[in-house]
Parts: structure tokens; C-alpha cells; sequence
């Protein structure tokens, strides 16, 4: 578990940054500090947090805010599938735990490091997951804290910081020319879809189910190892 | 903190928890059927459509 918790630091770092952000947002649409807090450790998933409490300062609609902000969490339902083989070893209660602390950095973190080194696993994702969620929780937490009196971060290319680590992330499941086509229908697809007013969380989905049909053609015709 | 916050806060986490908890046993049924080849494609496809997304908003590709 520690290495994961090693291993994830640089993007924990990151995720330090954005979560203090996110704090001074909620804070400014009357979340307490402690509601934060909350927030951040029962829901643990960053994005949606932020697409939810936007839409809340806006409307005021808890069931409209929830939507917006679980349609960026529908990608899970493909991240935590692909755990199958990496859970597999855990009691129910360990899996359950595990999926929670879970999200977007630690997970490709893992599934990348695996994929160099098969022995990488459970305890891997675990102490990555449990070092991002507590980073997150405290971040946006002290965010929270800090009120409105910071300026905006996002102005300094936070987001391209993420682009960046994916990337990099990326590379490392790369398996050679048997992705280039799927990888890249995925995409294409994917900027397509953002592009034409898709929100992002079933753009990926599309993007990731086209990618799938991609892959299942080529391996259908025998171009693909199986 | 109103009742509507707190109403927030828990419907946030119950879908959160509830998609994953979808996510973990569809890669049970998955694993077990014809299709377990996806589960070594999604993890690359997923990560590919995250930087493509992220390209076009990347305010929106925040830590998860």
C-alpha cells in the first residue's frame, strides 16, 4: 500500500490544488466547511462534485444538480469493471471500500503500473485511493476554509495539468499498433461528441463504447492477439 | 446548512457509490462471459476518451 501511496503523490499534489479550489466554490454557495468535508469524503468523485455544485448555486435543484453531476460518474460503471480481475482476490467489504476510494488518477495510475508489472494490484490501488481521498477531503475542505479571497486557479491551466498526467498515464497501457485503431476512434469520437454540445460524461461513454466496437471488428477479422 | 444542501450531499453519494457498485458487478458478468476481452480494452479506451474530453473542457477534468 505504500508504494501506491508513493506513486500517486505527483497527482495528489494536483488534485490538492483543484480540491482547494472546488472548496472556495462551495463555500461561496453557502456550503459550510464541515458540509464540504462531508461532500468530499462520501461522494469522492471530483468533477461530479463540481458540475453538481454549479448547477446548484444555479437553480437551487437538488435533483437536477445530482443528475448533472452523476452523468460525469457514468464512466465509473467501466472503471470499476475493469478492476474485475484486481478485486478479485477481496472480501465483499474490501471491494466496497476499494471502488469508493476509487477514482479517475489512482485507478490509471494502477492500471498502468500493472500493466508493466503484473504484481501490481489490491494493495497498489488501495494505498493510492486512500492518499487521494484523504488529499481531496482536506483540500476542498481547507478551500472551504479559505472562503472566496483566493482568485480563480483554473486561470492557470490546472486542467491542461490533468490533460498532461492522462497522457502520460496513457502511454503506459499502450500495448503497441493493436490500439491505434480503437484508441483512435475513441478519440476522434470523443472530440466529436464534446464538440457537438455532448456533456463530457457520455462523450467518454461514447467514446468508449466506439472505441470497443473498433476492437471487437478487428479482433472479429483476426487482426488483433487474443 | 439547509435541509436542501443535506439532500445534495446524500443524493450525490448514493449515486456515486451505486454506479460503482454497478461498475463491480458487471465486471463479475463480464469476466465470466464472452466479452471479458473489454475488460482489457476499456482501461486504454477510457483513458484516451478522458484526454480527449479534457481537451475540449478542461475545467471539467478534475480529480475524481
Amino acid at each position: 500500500m505504500k508504494h501506491g501511496a508513493l506513486a500517486i503523490l505527483p497527482l495528489a499534489a494536483g488534485a490538492a490544488v483543484y480540491g482547494f479550489a472546488f472548496g472556495l466554490l462551495a463555500a461561496q454557495v453557502g456550503f459550510p466547511w464541515w458540509g464540504v468535508t462531508l461532500l468530499s469524503g462520501l461522494v469522492h468523485a471530483g468533477s461530479s462534485q463540481i458540475v453538481a455544485v454549479e448547477q446548484f448555486s444555479g437553480s437551487a435543484s437538488v435533483l437536477g444538480a445530482a443528475l448533472a453531476g452523476e452523468a460525469l460518474n457514468l464512466r465509473y460503471i467501466g472503471i470499476v469493471a475493469s478492476l474485475s480481475e484486481i478485486l478479485s482476490g477481496l472480501s465483499l467489504r474490501m471491494k466496497l471500500l476499494t471502488i469508493h476510494i476509487t477514482g479517475d488518477e489512482n485507478w490509471a495510475l494502477t492500471m498502468a503500473e500493472r500493466a508493466k508489472d503484473p504484481t501490481i494490484g489490491a494493495r497498489f490501488l488501495i494505498g493510492s485511493g486512500l492518499l487521494m481521498i484523504s488529499v481531496w477531503t482536506v483540500s476542498t475542505t481547507l478551500g472551504a476554509v479559505a472562503g472566496s479571497t483566493l482568485p480563480n486557479l483554473e486561470q492557470f491551466g490546472l486542467g491542461f495539468a490533468f490533460t498532461a498526467a492522462f497522457i502520460a498515464m496513457a502511454r503506459g497501457l499502450w500495448r503497441g499498433y493493436a490500439n491505434m485503431l480503437p484508441w483512435s476512434a475513441s478519440f476522434v469520437t470523443t472530440i466529436a461528441a464534446v464538440s457537438l454540445g455532448t456533456p463530457k460524461a457520455y462523450a467518454i461513454v461514447t467514446g468508449a463504447i466506439c472505441g470497443l466496437a473498433i476492437s471487437h471488428q478487428l479482433r472479429k477479422r483476426g487482426k488483433t492477439p487474443k | 446548512m439547509t435541509i436542501s444542501y443535506w439532500m445534495l450531499i446524500l443524493v450525490l453519494a448514493i449515486a456515486a457509490f451505486t454506479i460503482r457498485v454497478v461498475g463491480l458487478f458487471a465486471g463479475d458478468a463480464i469476466k465470466s462471459s464472452r466479452f471479458s476481452w473489454m475488460l482489457d480494452e476499456l482501461p486504454g479506451l477510457i483513458v484516451v476518451s478522458l484526454v480527449a474530453s479534457s481537451f475540449e473542457q478542461p475545467h471539467l477534468t478534475g480529480p475524481s
